[in-house]
């Protein structure tokens, strides 16, 4: 009994020693220049002489950090003594990135726009892609699917020796499993965890930074800051829009977009009415189709995503939930629905929340005039 | 009067006051008077929107507790007698699982559609046809080896496996699915009652009505049954026939609610111990009918807690029903022990 006393003590010391190193934070160099980054919260940037550090901070445990990486350029890692050596409890990476396996789909659309997209070697889940490009590589096989992006093989990414993975992390996935274990670093892409919508694009920057498109991604970032500010701005001036209720009913529950949500923050953005804008949720709320029908049974428009192989007629939305013909919009024909299947909403509007923002103006601002043609919500 | 009359009569009692309040409660607060001008037909100068609330939500979704519960409840009853098992239920053939399956691939590998020939239904239409069709084929292939097998607990045992295979079947299609299919397979795994509208109100009762006096008609031959095979075979009963009647009405009564209200849980598997507990009595006659009026006041019950949570959201049914349904079963197992 005493021994094993001993033995949990000593577990017990083991344990703690090893966490207090985990955490501890290498001391601040003083010719560090801080990329001054306008909205991202959880991404730090910081070029040193020769190579950079990027920190992205742990969304769920606010005070931990989720990874560091060490961006070093290629041939630097010949050198001897870089001073990147000394970076503690960091990742290594070397920039560009030549061979990539992006396990997430919007990932390979922002590498296209970076025209990086010849750095893709292996993707996850491609029946769910939408790049034709990704097709194309896969059946000529220079482009490998490793398979479900939760649960890769393994064996395959192994086989075609990736520089990084990149893949999304979430919140107390008790880790990547056996992918960790295979010395390939994890760029975990946590930018969707940023609460507003150009924060999240922003993390574009970190990513031009790491495939060496580190000019175009910050000029495709200020294009998007800059038009997002614009249509913003024109939003303001036209005044109050149009009232909208979003997303539609799964079974029994109607899962509506928080106020504080990307989506309830880009609605506000627009000019439009939401009855939950008030609501400080950045998640959605489940609610019950009478509270919906209570709140937002008046609104002038009604918007939702939905997936299927063909475009949904009003016919097929009413069969889904007789309650539906309650609704204003409905009935007035307001209603906008976006195929994710046929349209490229997940895979852009991440990196463009620009684009989003233009075609909330358009429908929730009738009025307005010279914005681009409807992109991803098309009328029923 | 007989303690299982007076039962009887307590718990109708309680499923006319919780129906009642199903009725008046909800995620949102509609005044008392409102909600008995709109169910008296007098709704001048009510919201139309409550008016809807009430007429075409409350009131569809209390009377599809009262019945799904009643046709659950029975459901276990029965199979807990035929085949001598306390932990006997609905979900015990893989009737769920094979309703399951069927909605699986509609929501799954279809993406929400069903085609058969040139017709094509969609959305809620197509989630029905498949849960029933699924189900009804598990029920046809448990029939199908009940002539072959003789032993109540080899079928049991065969009704389990069938279940595990359209399990496994369930796992594959969710693995390759998308966010959205495995969203929308989750939701319906939870089970609500709100599936029923009025418009199919009428098909859904009549369909549970007739099963439910098809197991009223059940009663004598299972007091028999009671008495152990031989018995019953000696009192004239023919134990192939009632059985394959017991599977039909259970299959029937499984299928249809599993169709419209998705796997309901416990409430098939606990109420008939909750009966007998109340009644101390294994008499079919009196147990029964109570059994019936137990599902619904649970299930009932069950509803007015889901949408406790008011203006900030809906609880799940099954995850509700449980916290009735376990620690009754946890019960009737110590006490079985003793």
């Amino acid at each position: 009994m005493r021994n094993l006393n001993i033995l949990f003590i000593a577990v017990m010391l083991v344990a703690l020693a090893s966490c207090g190193g985990g955490n501890s934070v290498s001391a601040d160099r003083e010719d560090g220049d801080t990329l001054q980054l306008k909205y991202a919260t959880l991404l730090s940037i910081v070029d040193y002489d020769g190579y950079s550090v990027a920190t992205i901070r742990n969304p769920w445990k606010p005070d931990m950090t989720l990874h560091k990486y060490v961006l070093v350029p290629r041939g630097e890692e010949k050198a001897e003594r870089g001073a990147w050596r000394d970076e503690r409890d960091a990742t290594v990476i070397y920039t560009p990135i030549q061979r990539a396996a992006v396990f997430t789909t919007v990932h390979c659309a922002l590498l296209q726009d970076f025209g990086c997209e010849g750095s893709i070697v292996g993707v996850a889940d491609s029946k769910y892609i939408k790049i034709p490009y990704i097709h194309e590589q896969i059946r000529k096989g220079s482009i490998v699917d490793c398979g479900n992006g939760l649960n890769p093989v393994v064996e395959k990414i192994m086989d075609i020796k990736p520089d990084a993975i990149l893949l999304s992390p979430f919140e107390n996935s008790g880790g990547y499993g056996k992918v960790e274990d295979i010395n390939i670093p994890i760029v975990e892409c946590a930018e969707y965890m940023e609460k507003s919508p150009l924060a999240r694009a922003e993390w574009m920057k970190f990513y031009g930074r790491l495939f060496g498109a580190q000019e175009k991604a910050d000029s495709i970032f200020a294009v998007v800051d800059s038009s997002y500010h614009a249509l913003k701005e024109r939003a303001r001036q036209a005044g109050e829009g149009r009232s909208v209720l979003m997303d539609k009913m799964v079974g029994n529950v109607w899962y509506v977009p928080g106020g504080q949500s990307t989506i309830g923050q880009m609605l506000q953005d627009a000019g439009g009415r939401y009855p939950w804008a008030n609501d400080d949720q950045s998640g959605s709320l489940s609610l019950a189709f009478e509270t919906v029908l209570e709140r937002g049974g008046e609104c002038d428009v009604w918007l939702f995503r939905y997936s299927s192989d063909h475009d949904m007629t009003l016919r097929e939305l009413a069969a889904e939930h007789r309650g539906y013909d309650q609704l204003k919009a409905f009935r007035t024909g307001a209603v906008y629905g976006c195929n994710v299947e046929q349209s490229l909403f997940y895979e852009e509007t991440p990196f463009r929340p620009d684009l989003l923002l233009a075609e909330l103006l358009q429908i929730l601002h009738p009025e307005m005039t010279n914005l681009p043609p409807l992109r991803y919500y098309k009328k029923l | 009067m007989s303690k299982g009359t007076i039962y009887c009569v307590l718990l109708a009692l309680a499923m006319a006051v919780l129906f009642v309040l199903n009725l008046v409660k909800g995620s949102i607060d509609i005044p008392v008077g409102d909600v008995v001008s709109i169910l008296m037909g007098d709704a001048e100068g009510v919201k139309p929107s409550w008016q809807y609330i009430v007429m075409e939500s409350r009131l569809p979704q209390a009377l599809t507790a009262i019945l799904c519960g009643a046709a659950l409840a029975v459901s276990g009853l029965m199979l807990q007698t035929a085949f001598r098992n306390p932990l006997a239920g609905p979900s015990i053939f893989g009737i769920n699982s094979g309703a399951g399956l069927g909605v699986a691939l509609v929501m799954l590998l279809l993406g929400g559609s069903l085609s058969v020939g040139s017709v094509s239904v969609s959305g809620f239409v197509a989630v029905l046809a498949a849960a029933f069709v699924g189900a009804m084929a598990v029920m046809a292939l448990i029939f199908f080896f009940s002539t072959i097998v003789r032993s109540h607990v080899m079928l049991l045992i065969i009704g389990i496996m069938i279940g595990y295979i359209a399990n496994s079947a369930i796992s594959l299609l969710n693995f390759f699915a998308t966010d959205e299919g495995v969203k929308s397979y989750m939701v319906w795994g939870m089970g609500s009652f709100g599936g029923v509208s009025m418009k199919y109100m009428a098909a859904f009762a009549s369909i549970t009505v007739l099963g439910l006096v098809g197991s009223l008609l059940l009663m004598k031959p299972l007091n028999a049954l009671l008495l152990g095979d031989r018995y019953a075979e000696n009192l004239g009963v023919n134990i192939q026939r009632v059985r394959n009647w017991l599977l039909f009405v259970t299959g029937l009564l499984t299928a249809i609610t599993t169709a419209f209200c998705g796997p309901v849980a416990f409430i098939g598997l606990a109420v008939p111990h909750i009966a007998r507990l109340l009644l101390t009595t294994d008499n079919h006659r009196y147990l029964m009918p109570a059994t019936m009026l137990c599902g619904a006041v649970v299930a009932l019950l069950c509803n007015v807690i889901c949408v406790l949570p008011g203006e900030s959201g809906v609880i799940p049914l099954n995850a509700v029903t449980p916290i009735i349904g376990a620690p009754v079963i946890i019960y009737v197992i110590i006490r079985e022990r003793r």
